[in-house]
C-alpha cells in the first residue's frame, strides 16, 4: 500500500535524521521527512479525488 | 544556475542570523559578497558579477523599514542606468530577483493593523521597482523575524527553506521541492552518518516511487477530468 511506503519512508528519515552529528544534515533530513508527509497527504487527496470522480453518479 | 547573494549588513560579524545563513549558503555554489567588505566598490567588477548571476539575491537586515545605507550606496554606484536599461542590452532581463530581509519585529506586525501597519511588500517596493525596470523575474520575498527566538527545529527549517531559496527551482510547488530534495539527498549521501549506501539508496528510491505515484495519480485525474467534459 502506497500509504504505508509513505508512513514508513517518513520515519526511515526521522531515524536516519536523529542518527546525524552534523547540523546541516539532521537539518536536511528533518526537512526532508516534511516533504514526505506532505507527498503522503497529497496522495490521501489524490486518492480520494479519484474515487470521488470514479464513483459521480452523474456521470453514470 | 548561478546565484550571486548581494549581502548588505554594517556589523556582519556580530550579526548571529547572517553568520547562520552564510554558513547554510557555504555549502552551495553560490557567490557570498557582503558590500561593506568591500574595500572599494568596482564598479566594472560589480557588474560582471551580477551579468554572470542567473538568480540575484539583496539579503540585509531591515533598518526603518529599508535596506543599510551600505546596499543603497551600492546600488548607486553599480545599477547605474545604462546598465539597467539605458544602452539597450538589458543586462539583468529576466534574471530572478530575490530579497531575503531579517526583521527584529514578529512577521504578523507587518501588515495594515499590525503595528508596524504596513507590509514588507510595500516596503520592498522601490527594490521591486529596479527589478522590473531591469526586466527581472520577482520571486516572494524570504523573511526572517525573530531569529534568535525561533526554536532549534524552526532555526533547522529556517536553514533548509534558505538554501531552496539559493538553488532550488521557482516557482515553490510540491514537484520543485521534490526535485530539489531528490537531488540534494543524492549529494549528501557520503556525508551522512552511521549508515549504509543500501539503506540510503532504498529511502532515495522509495522517495523517487513516492514522487511517480503521486504524478500517476495527477494524470489520471486530469484523464477522468478530460472524461467529465465529452
Amino acid at each position: 500500500m502506497a500509504e504505508d511506503t509513505g508512513v514508513w519512508l517518513s520515519k526511515e528519515l526521522s531515524k536516519l535524521a536523529d542518527k546525524q552529528k552534523a547540523y546541516e544534515n539532521r537539518a536536511f533530513l528533518t526537512a526532508m521527512k516534511k516533504v514526505v508527509e506532505e507527498q503522503n497527504d497529497r496522495m490521501k487527496l489524490l486518492q480520494g479525488e479519484v474515487d470521488g470522480r470514479l464513483w459521480n453518479h452523474e456521470q453514470w | 544556475m548561478k546565484t550571486l547573494i548581494i549581502v548588505s549588513h554594517p556589523e556582519i560579524n556580530n550579526s548571529q542570523t547572517q553568520q547562520f545563513l552564510m554558513q547554510g549558503a557555504k555549502l552551495f555554489d553560490v557567490t557570498w559578497h557582503h558590500v561593506e567588505g568591500l574595500k572599494k566598490i568596482d564598479v566594472d567588477n560589480e557588474q560582471k558579477l551580477l551579468r554572470a548571476a542567473d538568480r540575484i539575491i539583496f539579503q540585509f537586515p531591515l533598518y526603518w523599514y529599508a535596506a543599510p545605507a551600505g546596499l543603497k550606496d551600492w546600488e548607486d554606484k553599480v545599477l547605474t542606468r545604462n546598465f539597467i536599461y539605458g544602452d539597450g542590452n538589458d543586462n539583468l532581463r529576466d534574471k530572478e530577483f530575490g530579497i531575503v530581509v531579517s526583521t527584529g519585529m514578529p512577521l504578523k506586525e507587518f501588515r495594515r493593523g499590525g503595528t508596524e501597519n504596513i507590509t514588507i511588500d510595500q516596503i520592498m517596493a522601490p527594490l521591486r521597482a529596479i527589478a522590473d525596470r531591469a526586466k527581472m523575474e520577482n520571486l516572494p520575498v524570504f523573511v526572517i523575524s525573530q531569529f534568535q527566538y525561533l526554536k532549534e527545529e524552526q532555526q533547522m527549517q529556517t536553514l533548509i527553506d534558505y538554501q531552496r531559496y539559493l538553488t532550488q527551482k521557482y516557482p515553490d510547488t510540491l514537484d520543485n521541492r521534490q526535485e530539489w530534495f531528490e537531488q540534494e539527498f543524492a549529494d549528501r549521501l557520503k556525508t551522512l552518518d552511521e549508515t549504509n549506501c543500501t539503506e540510503c539508496e532504498t529511502i532515495l528510491n522509495t522517495f523517487i516511487q513516492q514522487k511517480e505515484d503521486l504524478s500517476q495519480l495527477k494524470s489520471t485525474i486530469s484523464l477522468i477530468k478530460q472524461g467529465e467534459d465529452e
